[in-house]
């Protein structure tokens, strides 16, 4: 029994912090990780370094998109780790085996979460392994328990568990990705109570998430200016050039049914990971050519998907839904080449593609919104005025408050700053 | 089978034919189904050993893992001819074998430090085309028949991308030009009547004589990419004395209503892409493939070939008897390859698509197939010494 407190302790320290401090981590590892039984994923793998850790750790990951599965594992492993190393430390003779075997596993755990790299705590469950294998060559020595030992691992695991919880690095890593996982699932209202003014004050690339979230709880025109704006860049992310950037983009452009679009940045978003796809690639391709009625592509995704371990039920549901919609005709019409050489073209400026849609007539309140409050950014009220006179309608007789402190700056052009007036306050700042 | 039944495959042979049928039954029943059996023909022409393709995603700006690969026709062996590993995860493209042989090849690898790598009899040089001579950066490329010359384009080229439309993409060029390099002195010239400012020249590719290159041409248009369908490629020609072009280029075809793209010859058989408009029929879903006839200038639809989806990129092999080509068929979105026997006098058997192991495999794959080549023999793994190069 003594045997266990502090494998115990360890077990329940790492289970503890990871569903309370790294739930949405694990998830978000979850969609951003592969694992597929096909010879080209195998081929890819084995082209990198670690290859079997990768392996390995791909595969566990599979297992992550449930709700505190990923801590569980990660417990299980460095618990793993810690009487592995106590076991073959102990036979080499090592003094002070199990503290020892305790600090290997603790370090392993804070530097795999520091660096959001699970494959390390799979390379250490291996090389524990290993070690353990080879410690079978010596004499098998009896555990002797001492409670100055039981203190210090105790006092170890204590010490670990307080850099987990207040690393800065980690927190952030849980808080990007409880903001990227809920945007991804259209839970606006995560998003909001994530990324507050606040922190959007001391990170700003999680302002434009925050906007977009507003915009599609409604809440936009009333709160933005509540946030950290600097101009009217503050509501995207468009022209960062990185993985963050374009899963901004695709969000974007799928919120604004922009399906070619949305397929465009999310195929350059999953070009920075290492196989170049992902599940939550491969699930929202799936959805979009769906969407945009390309059946045999949205077919060829799940057929891949159903190449993992846990797609299956997913993929048999997703296919009945191609077969549905397949036999009610709904399957998109071939342009012709006429159609294609006209067709309205995507440009780099999402401000510029808005305002296209919308005179295009293919708007959305959201959309609406996020326009006329892009105007507002930038501060340029006659034009501000025009959109929303022709979209009056959607907002009825009660504006919001923003607007109508635009609208009064438009009445009253030397009015200053006033409290409480939060629109009135952004515009006169940046004029003065 | 796909509603859930066995099945058996049985193979018989009868002196070219190999016939095939499928008998299937539900587990459990004593009866089943034998379905009429059906014919594949053995041609006695032969085939290259061999077949080189690059493996990339299909479209857009970047890409993680990309490599040229080759596939042995009488397995389904693949192996890496070179990746981009050996390039810093740049990009390589635009590989080319002078008359099939890998021994001698070039690719194009971009990015840090990129330039044009020539691989000749094991040794292997990096030039940067963008500082020599003409300053003219090398593009698409082709190899003179006796291996001396190569004729590039040197195009500047971009794409756009759509709303909402079936085609997602639009690659075009905003100007193009042709230069040739002489690969024994390293000198590239860009000719006066290749590199003409009003007319973007490009897809050059010998005759199998080298007496004639043919290429593509077009009338320059402002405004694009608004302006896009007004860009419509001729099939053009200028003759080759083996040092220098000799006359003016001339046209063999031209239209207002199509356009040409990648012509291929193989002795007097001449075929190219041809679509509506623009360059790069990749994503053009009407592009398909035509055979020039040389008697009378016109160009007619290999129809055998061709389906409602996109057929682009092809090439001979080296005794012409096979084509391999592009084609987007099984899903509009990713190329996949298909071979295909030429029977003389325009006419094409029924293609087949490139076999795999598992046909699952088709559609497992998440890269595109892209510019398929023959080649005689086996290449080299060349990552080693490219890397060298980086």
């Amino acid at each position: 029994m003594k045997k266990a407190i502090a494998p115990l302790l360890l077990f329940t320290a790492v289970l503890v912090s990871g569903i309370t401090c790294r739930q949405y981590t694990f998830l978000q590892m979850e969609n951003l990780g592969l694992f597929l039984n096909s010879s080209d994923y195998f081929r890819d793998l084995f082209a990198e370094a670690r290859p079997i850790s990768h392996l390995a750790a791909n595969f566990l990951i599979q297992f992550f998109n449930a709700k505190y599965i990923g801590a569980l594992i990660e417990a299980i492993l460095l618990t793993f780790v810690a009487i592995s190393c106590r076991n073959s430390f102990t036979r080499f003779r090592i003094p002070f085996a199990e503290t020892l075997a305790v600090t290997a596993s603790c370090a392993v755990w804070i530097i795999s979460a520091v660096r959001n790299d699970f494959s390390l705590t799979v390379s250490a469950t291996l090389i524990a392994s290993a070690i353990s294998v080879i410690s079978l060559l010596f004499k098998r020595r009896e555990y002797q328990f001492s409670s100055t030992g039981c203190a210090g691992n105790s006092a170890v695991i204590a010490v670990a568990l307080l850099c987990i919880v207040l690393c800065g690095k980690i927190v952030n890593t849980e808080r990007w990705s409880k903001i990227e996982y809920c945007a991804m699932r259209h839970d606006w209202k995560k998003v909001i109570d994530t990324a507050t003014p606040e922190l959007c004050k001391q990170d700003q690339g999680m302002l434009p998430y925050a906007l977009l979230a507003l915009s599609y709880d409604g809440r936009l025109p009333v709160e933005m200016f509540y946030y950290p704006i600097k101009n009217q860049g503050s509501l995207d992310t468009e022209g960062w050039d990185s993985q963050e950037g374009y899963f901004f983009g695709y969000l974007l452009y799928d919120c604004y049914g922009c399906t070619n679009e949305a397929i465009h940045q999310l195929f350059q978003s999953s070009s920075y990971l290492p196989f170049g796809s992902s599940f939550c690639t491969l699930r929202q391709l799936s959805r979009l050519c769906f969407q945009a009625g390309e059946f045999e592509l949205a077919r060829k995704y799940c057929t891949i998907l159903d190449k993992s371990t846990l797609h299956r039920k997913w993929v048999r549901s997703f296919i009945s839904q191609i077969e549905q919609a397949e036999k009610e005709g709904k399957a998109r019409p071939e342009s012709t080449s006429a159609e294609s050489s006209t067709a309205s073209l995507i440009t780099h400026d999402s401000s510029f593609n808005t305002a296209a849609l919308i005179s295009d007539g293919l708007y959305s309140k959201p959309m609406v919104d996020r326009m006329l409050c892009s105007l507002l950014a930038q501060r340029n009220l006659t034009a501000f005025k025009k959109l929303l006179d022709s979209q009056r309608a959607l907002y009825g007789d009660e504006l919001p408050s923003s607007f109508k402190q635009a609208l009064d700056i438009l009445d009253n052009p030397m009015a200053g700053s006033a409290a409480g007036a939060n629109y009135i306050n952004y515009y006169f700042s940046g004029t003065e | 089978m796909t509603d859930g039944s066995e099945c058996r495959i049985e193979r018989k042979l009868s002196g070219d034919t190999l016939w095939i049928s499928v008998c299937s039954h539900y587990k459990g029943e004593k009866t089943g189904i034998r379905y009429k059996a059906f014919p594949v023909f053995i041609s006695n022409d032969p085939i290259d050993p061999y077949i080189a393709y690059r493996l990339i995603e299909p479209g857009y700006e970047s890409w993680t893992n990309m490599g040229i690969y080759q596939r042995e026709l009488a397995s389904f062996k693949e192996s890496a001819i070179v990746t981009n590993s050996a390039n810093n995860k740049g990009c390589v493209n635009c590989h080319t074998f002078s008359e099939g042989n890998p021994k001698k090849m070039l690719f194009h690898a971009r990015g840090a430090g990129g330039g044009t790598v020539f691989v000749s009899n094991g040794k292997v040089s990096k030039t940067n085309l963008a500082t020599a001579g003409p300053q003219k950066q090398g593009v698409y490329p082709s190899w003179h028949p006796d291996g001396r010359f190569v004729a590039f384009s040197s195009n500047s080229t971009h794409q756009c991308f759509t709303r909402n439309d079936s085609q997602p993409i639009e690659v075009y060029d905003t100007t193009s030009d042709i230069i040739l390099l002489d690969t024994e002195t390293g000198e590239i010239t860009a000719p006066k009547v290749l590199c003409r400012e009003s007319v973007w020249e490009t897809f050059p590719g010998w005759s199998s004589d080298g007496k004639t290159l043919f290429f593509c041409a077009a009338d320059a248009v402002d405004g694009m990419p608004e302006n896009r369908s007004e860009v419509h490629y001729r099939l053009m020609a200028i003759d080759f004395d083996g040092e220098k072009f000799i006359g003016e280029p001339h046209s063999i075809f031209q239209s207002d209503s199509l356009s040409v793209s990648f012509p291929r010859c193989s002795g007097n058989n001449l075929m190219v892409t041809v679509s509506s408009y623009g360059t790069f029929p990749i994503w053009h879903r009407e592009a398909d493939l035509y055979m020039l006839d040389s008697t009378t200038g016109t160009l007619s639809e290999a129809e055998a070939l061709n389906s409602d989806e996109t057929e682009s990129y092809h090439s001979w092999s080296s005794n012409g008897k096979w084509v391999i080509f592009s084609s987007r068929r099984t899903d509009g979105r990713y190329t996949r390859l298909f071979i295909s026997h030429y029977e003389g006098d325009g006419r094409f058997t029924k293609p087949f698509l490139l076999p795999q192991k598992d046909p699952q495999e088709n559609i497992l794959r998440l890269k595109s197939y892209n510019i398929p080549e023959f080649i005689t023999e086996r290449a080299e793994c060349l990552d080693k010494n490219v890397s060298k190069l980086f």
